[in-house]
């Protein structure tokens, strides 16, 4: 009995171990989701803040400062996703795809500038264990809890703090609301555009965080397309979650417990690349199953466009469309 | 292609050159020589001119099958795995099927499109028609393409001998002919310009495809005008797949002439970028599959690949598609230009007050 719950425990620790990343960015995707900007640049942020943590923890030895260096790469590259797709009202979902294109790119030709490689960078300094002290003397518990990097914990902690934030409190009402009505939420006063480019740079800031965390928390290295995927699949766990931290962080679970038991099939004997479908197999299911219940924020997707900035442009060309005319009453033309 | 789309492709493309090459040289190479390279390596000799046209084959095609899906409105990015199943299902054709030359090929590419359209419509029957679930739908299947391509290869086909992941040579009959044979420019350049043709008269002169455009346009007013959307989806994605699909087998059976795993650097991608900078339409895929063309081979030329990195190549996709998704970066741009001039003629017009007081 005792015996299988450990195997049991290290099983799931393993599940926990192996989709940190993918739980910090699914907390990413749904941080800007809810405010309505959907992001499936994910995957090209990740391997940029994995790309920058590397560098920050090559240049000063301490994976923290890497952790903060990957959480501004990541504010960096969905600052141009804000931008573009908040201020400049573009599409956001072929947004993403060109940054899935240039951000890992980007990272590449720095990697080959700074280390003369594109492969793999210089073993670098990861994350230590932490024990949790009580909780290490239980026998079967403590593979469940303790002895995880210490940024996991962190990823758990982030999860459960945005949980609070986003249904416990205004900001996060704010929030909430912006991505299902946000004209509703300007004529209360509130200025939407700051708002959620906010909630893209916070997202950022936690997709930056799970490309850190998997630079740092095993692998101690930055390898060329090192993802593999795993942005796309928090993309799909924020789906499956129902746009909630908590719900996102049980998907990631699904999905790693799937991951775990693809290793256990693997030593078994069964075909790498059959197993290794798994994962992704996974995913289509659940985007399967979920697909018929999918409530997203009603303006995930849409640019808000403010109605002065459209009688602002308005004037303008009544302006010019006025002095093309040769007068300076602008009234015919608007 | 409107007027208007032209002069934003241009600009991004004009504005993300200068970006990049502002990178190139922040990375410490100096940008002048990359893009004079790039041009030399194109249009400096016969050979390396014909060797674009080759490279510029599989990325017509890709880009087709992309510019069918953006007009139809919906997000095939899975191209990546249409081209490695269709280029798979190709060379399996070509080495089980004994025709002579033009049977024998264009079988296999019968069975390569066909093999790409249903890898397109398997993720849209799994996702529906949620644009958000379908974009990761089609990317899992990539993955699974990938893995899947691989498996059977090294399982059934794997070549005795060979250190990586590939087949024997297909029969003789299903060889895509090459028309010199020091050049990779091949027989494929007939699809390609075929599909061109063909998808420019399905989507503007046939009813069924201006029911594909005016879906893209607004899928909400289709509905209620009885166009069964989710039908035209599916359809549209086939088409797209199968197109995407056709990239692969040309590259296969042409260049290849067996499946090599690994072979294709990105066509799917590529597509993608290739119908953006074209305003998705088919003609100016042409176009714009011939600058990516040239953008690959200096890539794989041996004598330029220490200065043109494929990296280099996929942050100009990536700042291309950025830019044309967002045309007011355009906008904001030419009213700055036009305020600046407005400046500048006050500023003539004052001094030629002064000079003639």
């Amino acid at each position: 009995m005792m015996e299988s719950l450990t195997v049991f425990a290290n099983f799931f620790a393993s599940a926990i171990r192996l989709t940190a990343p993918i739980a910090l960015g699914t907390l990413a995707c749904t941080v800007s989701e809810r405010a309505g900007v959907i992001n499936i640049g994910i995957e090209g942020t990740m391997l940029f803040s994995g790309f920058t943590a590397a560098v920050g923890t090559w240049y000063s030895g301490s994976p923290w400062v890497g952790l903060l260096c990957g959480g501004l790469g990541g504010v960096l590259i969905s600052a141009v996703l804000g931008v573009l797709a908040i201020y400049c009202n573009g599409q956001q979902i072929v947004i993403g795809i060109g940054i899935n294109l240039f951000a890992p790119g980007l990272a590449y030709m720095m990697m080959r500038a700074l280390w003369d490689t594109t492969g793999i960078s210089p073993w670098i300094a990861g994350f230590e264990r932490l024990d949790i002290p009580v909780v290490k003397e239980i026998p079967v518990i403590s593979t469940l809890l303790s002895g995880y990097p210490v940024c996991i914990y962190l990823g758990i902690l982030a999860v459960a703090a945005m949980q609070f934030l986003l249904h416990k409190t205004v900001w996060g009402l704010r929030i909430r609301s912006v991505g299902e009505n946000p004209a509703a939420v300007a004529a209360l006063g509130i200025n939407v555009y700051r708002l959620r480019m906010f909630a893209v740079l916070l997202g950022g800031f936690f997709a930056g965080m799970a490309g850190s965390v998997m630079c740092l928390s095993s692998a101690n290295v930055f390898v060329n397309n090192m993802s593999a995927g795993s942005g796309f699949m928090a993309f799909a766990a924020n789906q499956f979650g129902h746009w909630s931290p908590f719900g996102g962080y049980l998907a990631t679970l699904l999905f790693g417990v799937m991951s775990a038991f693809r290793m256990r099939l693997q030593s078994l004997g069964v075909a790498t690349q059959l197993t290794q479908m798994i994962p992704y197999a996974a995913v289509l299911l659940g985007l399967r199953l979920t697909g018929a219940r999918l409530r997203a924020p009603a303006a995930n997707g849409a640019p808000y466009i403010h109605p002065l900035a459209v009688s602002r442009v308005r004037k303008k060309q009544a302006g010019q469309c006025a002095e093309n005319m040769g007068n300076t009453d602008q009234g015919d033309c608007i | 292609m409107k007027k208007s789309g032209i002069r934003l492709s241009v600009f991004s493309l004009i504005l993300a050159l200068l970006l990049v090459g502002f990178t190139i040289a922040a990375t410490g190479r100096n940008p002048v020589s990359v893009y004079g390279a790039i041009l030399a390596g194109s249009f400096g000799s016969v050979k390396g001119f014909l060797n674009v046209l080759a490279y510029m084959l599989p990325l017509v095609m890709t880009g087709l099958g992309a510019a069918v899906a953006f007009q139809s409105g919906v997000f095939n990015i899975g191209g990546e795995g249409q081209v490695l199943v269709g280029g798979l299902a190709s060379v399996i054709v070509g080495l089980l099927v004994p025709f002579p030359a033009p049977w024998g090929y264009l079988a296999a590419m019968t069975a390569g499109f066909l093999a790409g359209a249903v890898w397109a419509v398997l993720p849209t029957l799994i996702a529906g028609r949620n644009l958000a679930s379908l974009s990761v739908a089609t990317i899992m299947m990539n993955s699974i393409a990938e893995l899947l391509t691989e498996y059977i290869v090294k399982q059934f086909f794997q070549r005795e001998g060979a250190s990586n992941t590939e087949t024997v040579v297909v029969n003789d009959g299903c060889i895509l002919p090459r028309f010199f044979p020091s050049t990779q420019f091949n027989y494929g350049i007939f699809v390609a310009v075929i599909s061109v043709l063909l998808v420019t008269w399905l989507l503007y002169k046939t009813p069924f495809g201006f029911s594909l455009r005016a879906m893209g346009n607004n899928p909400r007013a289709m509905e209620q005008a009885g166009v069964p959307i989710y039908r035209r989806t599916l359809a549209a994605m086939f088409i797209s797949g199968g197109l995407f699909a056709l990239g692969g087998s040309i590259q296969c059976l042409a260049v290849y002439k067996r499946f090599v795993m690994g072979f294709s650097p990105g066509y799917g991608w590529d597509g993608i970028t290739v119908a953006t900078l074209a305003a998705n339409s088919p003609a100016g895929v042409l176009l714009s599959a011939f600058l990516f063309g040239m953008l690959r081979s200096a890539s794989i030329n041996m004598s330029l690949t220490n200065q043109v990195t494929t990296e280099m190549i996929s942050v100009l996709q990536g700042l291309i598609v950025i830019l044309v998704a967002s045309p007011m970066v355009w906008t904001t741009m030419r009213n700055l230009l036009d305020a600046a001039k407005g400046r500048v003629s006050l500023l003539f017009q004052k001094k030629a007050e002064v000079d003639v007081k």
